[in-house]
């Protein structure tokens, strides 16, 4: 397995947490800081996590998820998205129960939005969020696909031999 | 470089000489000591704070070399430049093999030559001084270093034996239930927890416990949850009715559930919680995010307990649904913690958990031979903690 690292980038106040190869966070301060600092933005929109590279995670990391997913209902009201094409992952997803508090997807393409509703009544929050969510992904990914800075480099664990 | 505060000895039988050199070094913005013979000279630099010393080669009842060596006699680490004579080489060369730093031929021509050689003698010793106050600074932090990891590690060690102290002990009930268990810890300490007790001679309740992380943090919570679950089973008689037989699994999660969200103990929990009436053969159990689901063995035929459940301590409004079974004459139930699956060969999930249930059908006789088929004793270097625990009957 390749050693974990973890990418997180953001674009117009929605966040991309992109988890690579074998996630372990035994230890880790800065991405709780990083939770903090997120939810501290003004323009705090929503994230999504990629998981489509990440090989395994453990569950510490699992644990920050859930912490952001909780955090995330509160501050925006908006359901994290997480993007898993793994069936490794997606059985610990499973498992979890994280269904009930992630909007799970196992490919990218947007949901078509509901015509605008001509009611007094709030249109569907969940899914103009995760458009925007997944607009904001694509955006991010399109850049990436040439440059990685897009993306900075939150974690680097090496494990095993350091 | 001229520091007012070094002080130089100058040791020479020649007055004009010395006169003259002194005069330009104490221009240049050195103090210096004088001496016309050996003899004084080490007198003066016996006194103490003197920086480096210059000599004569040539001087009558001791000369230069054996000022040199008592002078490196005393401290090796006093620069000392030596003056000699034109055409007296091999006196310069023994000066310089017995440590001199530097040498000037007579008559000194140009005193910049002098002072020059004074500064790069000075630096040098700096430097040298320096580099031994570095070192001697890195061997003391290194040694620090050292000993706080010793403390450190028989601190671990002491915390383990706590925590090991906690396990239950093997037993064997009156029916033939045979329950132990075998832990090994990623590190000293681990997050992963087993407890089981026959409470009231009849129902054979056991758990399984995976705490996030692990390490210290994890382990404190493992001390946490056996204080917990045994005031439980001590206090409001968790177990020991039909009726907390047919509930207790999923109201021990509930509290669990509750006071982590209260406390904030920032870690969560995953779990397998049952209890066997062993009177019936009857089992109740409950699933809390738990992988790789425990595996019941029956006539060489392994199958993964069925059900699913939340982990503990995430979700605030959360319930478990709790699952029967009814368990034959002769079985074997296998549990494992998720660090198993870690020291399996293949690469997927779904094939590890595959491979699991394959080898459990041959090998799920007692604890020991299950830890010898996943060799977990030869496993040095897990990355996470592992928790085997067996529950056998007819073996």
């Amino acid at each position: 397995m390749r050693p974990g690292q973890i990418l997180v980038a953001d674009h117009a106040g929605v966040f991309v947490i992109k988890m690579l190869g074998d996630v372990r966070l035994t230890l880790c301060i800065s991405f709780d800081q990083f939770i903090d600092d997120m939810f501290a933005r003004g323009d705090f929109g929503g994230v999504l996590f990629d998981l489509s590279e990440a090989e395994a995670i453990d569950s510490t990391t699992l644990g920050l998820m859930a912490k952001i997913s909780i955090l995330g209902e509160q501050r925006a009201s908006s359901r994290p998205v997480i993007y898993s094409t793994n069936p490794s992952i997606n059985r610990i997803l499973e498992t979890m129960g994280f269904a009930d508090i992630f909007t799970i997807v196992d490919e990218l393409q947007e949901p078509v939005p509901d015509a605008e509703p001509l009611s007094e009544e709030q249109p569907d929050d969940e899914d103009i969020l995760k458009t925007k969510v997944i607009e904001a992904h694509r955006i991010l990914m399109g850049l990436n696909r040439e440059n990685k800075e897009t993306f900075t480099d939150l974690v680097n664990m090496l494990e095993g031999d350091q | 470089m001229n520091d007012t505060s070094r002080t130089l000895l100058i040791i020479d039988d020649d007055k004009p000489v010395r006169h003259s050199i002194t005069a330009f070094l104490e221009d240049s913005g050195y103090r210096v000591l004088e001496a016309n013979d050996g003899p004084a000279g080490l007198e003066l630099y016996a006194a103490g704070g003197v920086d480096l010393v210059i000599t004569d080669l040539r001087m009558p009842s001791m000369d230069g070399l054996a000022v040199l060596k008592n002078l490196h006699d005393i401290s090796s680490e006093i620069p000392v430049i030596v003056i000699s004579g034109a055409g007296v080489m091999s006196d310069v060369v023994s000066a310089l093999r017995l440590g001199a730093s530097d040498y000037l031929i007579k008559p000194i021509v140009d005193m910049e030559v002098l002072v020059h050689s004074v500064e790069k003698a000075l630096e040098r010793r700096d430097l040298l001084a320096q580099n031994k106050k570095y070192r001697e600074k890195l061997e003391s932090a290194n040694k620090g270093l050292r000993e706080n990891l010793r403390v450190l590690e028989r601190d671990q060690v002491a915390g383990r034996q706590v925590q090991r102290r906690l396990l239950p002990k093997p037993q064997v009930t009156a029916e033939g239930y045979s329950i132990a268990h075998h832990i090994a810890p990623s590190l000293y300490l681990s997050g992963d927890f087993v407890d089981y007790a026959h409470v009231g001679r009849r129902y054979l309740a056991f758990y399984l416990a995976d705490v996030s992380g692990h390490g210290a943090s994890s382990a404190f919570v493992t001390i946490w949850l056996k204080h917990l679950v045994s005031r439980m089973v001590r206090e409001e008689g968790l177990f020991s009715t039909a009726e907390s037989f047919e509930t207790g699994a999923s109201e021990m999660l509930t509290s669990i559930n509750r006071e982590i969200n209260e406390t904030s103990l920032n870690h969560h929990l995953t779990f397998f919680v049952g209890v066997i009436d062993t009177h019936t053969g009857q089992m109740r159990y409950v699933v809390a995010g738990h992988l790789p689901m425990p595996i019941l063995v029956t006539d060489g035929k392994a199958e993964f307990l069925l059900g699913s459940g939340k982990p503990v301590g995430i979700f605030k409004e959360v319930s478990w649904q709790v699952h029967e079974c009814q368990l034959p004459e002769k079985f074997s139930l296998v549990c494992f913690s998720d660090g198993v699956l870690e020291i399996l060969k293949a690469s997927t999930l779904q094939e590890k958990e595959r491979d699991l249930l394959a080898l459990m059908a041959q090998k799920a006789q007692n604890l020991q031979t299950v830890c010898d088929a996943l060799a977990v004793q030869e496993v040095s270097d897990t990355p996470d903690d592992i928790a085997i625990l067996t529950i056998t009957r007819g073996y």
